[in-house]
């Protein structure tokens, strides 16, 4: 039964996501002016309270900027002018997301660069105390033990990590 | 007469702790006991001396005391005596009069805990904390000061604020995060005390991880308290915003978070001990870090830095524990590196060291988020906003890929895996998540996000109950017992395994719970005249009347109110309000929340006019937001399970410093500390502290 599991889930799983990439491909309909109002709204900071959108805030200020979103749109204008609009009202800071492409890439390259620091020193450690091992280890390592036979081996090492564990 | 009382104090406070740290240093390098055991004393006092101060405030504030500037700022002769109470932590001065009686509470417990061990580790453990107490005395003698007087005496008071009056809550969230915050004070003296005496051993260690989970656990619950109290008050139908008082909680909590996984692997390998002082001295750090973008208005603007007199106090703070910390690390580095077995890639303890890797990447990425507006702006490119959006979007995949290395990392063995090891473990939560992702995607749920991380809650659930239930299964047979029983001794014999996987399951439900609030509720703004309805998912909200008068409560604030039906999923009436204080300008928000398993209605008014008796309202239906809090529950739940003293564990490493023989195990059982026999050791001991570095007895093999 776990033999087949592996690639029975693994098959599945790759049968589900191409059909959900072909769902995803499948053009969605699309928004409404009411979902693009929203969407810039989500997008907008409240002027006048701490980090809630004009979407989120219940004051006057955000209410009309809600309006004049719709407004707006309802102009004919496109939801990219709409924000540009917005921006030059009241300044960069309106936006909730800064547009700098740097500030949305800067955690994740700390983040790669992290797992790569450490996989590198993993590596290094690894063939360090590999190298430094002293051959009689290694011999003995090699020599009498393989008598054991493969199974049995792994099966003492199993056991001894489930105790361990 | 109280309040000057409560000064006295605190100048005799700064005093003491003055006092403690020379003699705790002193006694330390001429290892002279009654010198450390006077310090030890002397911190005792700063304790009883902070509770008669914050006793002093409290009266006063009961009292309403205008004369007491701090008292007349935020109470007002209508205060209910619970708000009253509760003002103590309603502004700076008080919240840091409050910190310190936590504060000096938490390191006179330590001190008292380990008063006959570690004379010399314990000493300069003592140092730490009663320099930290140095400061916060300080800061209430100088530019803090809490008794600080008014002329003339106002008749009366400003009254606390607005939100802080509104819902009994502010009663419980404030401790909870001050008693994580001040209590993660201990593992960085300890970190310290390390350094400075050259001991990272299992004593240490041991000690060091379980007060940092007391006031990780504190934390975790301040943390989610908060979120409900925002959702429950705020009326904007959202828990988290990414506000940077929020972030300022987060980020030792992370930290915090990391030094817990990696000490296991320190613990077990030997290795990463400097990394572990390194995470435990960040976490404090940070938690003054926090207190300072958030107490002194520096985030709001860079310009309240000057106009702020804490503000360059916690600043120095900062530079200070970082500069001593970061020469003492430099100082000690030969003689920490080093030790312990490296790993392979592929196995638990490289799990947890990606676990690392990715907490720390999310600290940063917060970190940068919070702190990106201030950078830009002090450089002069003009001022930006990093709201929620951007936080989800960038932090978002980081949780997903925790959320993977959570059900991954405790199924992989120490050392090495083997690919047979892998599918034995793997393979049946695979096929689960599959026909769970199949079932959801069948359902109709389209969106990528809740997708991904339901099917990967269920692989990592189905991981951690496969563990419970194959250990369990190997115990029932090997003892012939129930297999409830079998699963609750396993459980109870290892304690901070399973009570690691509860917290795991806590998380997922959690994780669930935010994934799918967040992206699949809906919502609604409406203006509704008396008699009119409104339709959102399943449920109808008939508008009834609108009524308007002052509070029973306290008959200075007005309240707006609108009642309404509903039916639906649920039925019955409720009642959302706004309320005007007298000294808030914008309206207090009161939504109506009525909460089920399956979703939350939530209703805010917005605007009302009394004269037609139209309202507008924000209608929302939330999904699954209960399994937040729930979810919450269980990881506390979880790890308190984990710490919970065990009677039956004996420390099987000796306790450090010490000198008593190990108790032999008989033989046979050497695997079972839970058949060890009793020993000289008093039971909590193992609890506090020296807990077995071997988990125990997992007979699943």
């Amino acid at each position: 039964m776990r033999r087949l599991a592996v690639p029975i889930a693994a098959g599945a799983l790759l049968a589900l996501i191409a059909l959900m990439v072909l769902a995803f491909m499948r053009p969605a309909p699309a928004p409404t002016r009411a979902e693009q109002a929203a969407a810039i709204a989500a997008d907008l900071k409240c002027p006048d309270c701490q980090s809630l959108s004009v979407a989120q805030s219940t004051t006057e200020a955000s209410a009309a900027i809600r309006r004049q979103i719709g407004e707006l749109l309802a102009a004919g204008r496109s939801p990219s002018e709409v924000r540009r609009y917005f921006v030059d009202r009241y300044g960069e800071w309106i936006l909730l997301s800064p547009t700098s492409p740097l500030a949305w890439i800067v955690p994740f390259v700390a983040i790669v660069a992290g797992a790569l620091l450490l996989a590198t020193w993993l590596s290094v450690a690894r063939r360090r105390t590999r190298t430094a091992a002293p051959a009689a280890t290694r011999a003995a390592a090699d020599g009498p033990a393989s008598v054991i036979s493969e199974a049995a081996k792994r099966r003492v090492r199993d056991e001894a990590e489930a105790l361990d564990a | 007469m109280l309040p000057t009382l409560g000064h006295v104090a605190v100048v005799i406070g700064l005093g003491a702790s003055l006092y403690a740290f020379v003699a705790f240093v002193i006694g330390a390098r001429r290892s002279d006991p009654r010198l450390v055991e006077s310090a030890r004393r002397a911190v005792y006092a700063t304790c009883a001396l902070a509770a008669v101060a914050s006793t002093a405030m409290v009266v006063s504030l009961l009292t309403h005391d205008f004369s007491v500037s701090y008292v007349a700022r935020n109470n007002a002769t209508t205060t209910p005596p619970f708000y009253s109470i509760i003002s103590l932590w309603a502004a700076l001065e008080g919240s840091i009069l409050f910190w310190t009686l936590l504060a000096t509470g938490y390191a006179s417990l330590v001190l008292w805990r380990y008063r006959a061990r570690h004379p010399v580790l314990m000493a300069w453990v003592g140092a730490t904390l009663a320099a930290i107490g140095v400061f916060l005395f300080a800061v209430m003698t100088w530019p803090g000061n809490p008794f600080a007087r008014m002329t003339p005496i106002p008749a009366e008071g400003n009254g606390p604020n607005a939100l802080l009056q509104n819902h009994p809550f502010m009663g419980l969230h404030p401790p909870l995060l001050y008693l994580g915050y001040t209590g993660l004070a201990i593992p960085f003296a300890f970190g310290i005390a390390a350094l400075v005496t050259r001991r990272t051993d299992e004593a240490w260690l041991g000690i060091v991880r379980r007060w940092t989970m007391v006031p990780w656990i504190f934390l975790t619950l301040g943390i989610i308290a908060g979120g409900w109290w925002s959702y429950e008050v705020l009326g904007w139908g959202g828990y988290w915003g990414w506000d940077p008082v929020e972030n300022a909680a987060l980020l030792p909590w992370l930290t915090a978070t990391a030094f817990i996984h990696s000490s296991m692997v320190a613990e077990r390998r030997g290795s990463l001990r400097i990394w572990s002082s390194v995470l435990v001295i960040a976490t404090f750090v940070l938690t003054i870090l926090g207190t300072f973008l958030t107490r002194s208005g520096v985030v709001a603007s860079v310009h309240s830095f000057t106009a702020s007199a804490i503000g360059p106090w916690f600043l120095g703070a900062i530079l200070v524990a970082l500069g001593v910390s970061l020469a003492l690390l430099v100082w000690r580095l030969p003689d920490l590196a080093g030790g312990g077995r490296p790993a392979e890639l592929v196995s638990r303890d490289s799990a947890f060291l990606f676990n690392n890797v990715l907490f720390l990447g999310l600290t940063f990425a917060v970190l940068f988020g919070t702190l990106l507006p201030l950078g830009i702006e002090a450089f002069g490119g003009g001022k930006i906003s990093v709201g929620a959006p951007w936080f989800n979007r960038v932090n978002a995949p980081i949780f997903v890929a925790l959320l993977f290395l959570m059900g991954v990392g405790p199924a992989l063995p120490w050392g090495r895996a083997s690919w047979a090891t892998l599918r034995e473990r793997f393979a049946i939560p695979l096929l689960v998540a599959v026909a769970a992702l199949a079932v959801a995607f069948g359902l109709g749920m389209r969106m990528p996000a809740p997708l991904a991380t339901l099917g990967l809650a269920v692989f990592v659930g189905g991981i951690l109950l496969d563990e419970l239930v194959s250990g369990a299964r190997a115990r029932a047979r090997a003892r012939s017992e129930a297999p409830p029983v079998a699963a609750w001794r396993l459980a109870t014999r290892n304690r901070r395994r399973y009570g690691g996987y509860a917290v795991h399951c806590g998380v997922l439900v959690m994780a669930v719970a935010v994934a799918v609030s967040a992206t699949l509720s809906s919502e609604t703004t409406t203006t509704l005249r008396p008699g009119q309805s409104v339709d959102l998912r399943g449920y109808r909200l008939t508008y009834d009347r609108l009524a308007v008068g002052p509070l029973r409560d306290d008959p200075r604030v007005l309240e707006t109110r609108a009642e309404l039906r509903y039916t639906g999923t649920q039925q019955g009436s409720l009642a959302t309000a706004s309320r005007q204080y007298p000294n808030s300008v914008t309206p207090i928000a009161t939504p109506a929340v009525r909460t089920s398993l399956g979703e939350d209605l939530y209703v805010t008014l917005l605007a009302a006019d009394p004269a037609s008796g139209s309202v507008t309202l924000h209608v929302l239906v939330n999904p699954l937001v209960v399994w937040i809090w729930i979810g919450g529950a269980v990881v506390a739940l979880g790890a308190i399970f984990a710490i919970w003293p065990d009677r039956r564990l004996l420390p099987m490493a000796a306790p450090a410093g010490a000198d008593r023989p190990r108790p032999a195990p008989r033989p046979g059982t050497a695997t079972h500390p839970a058949s060890l026999p009793a020993g000289p050791e008093p039971a909590l001991d193992a609890a506090v502290g020296e807990a077995p570095p071997s988990g125990g007895a997992r007979v699943d093999a």
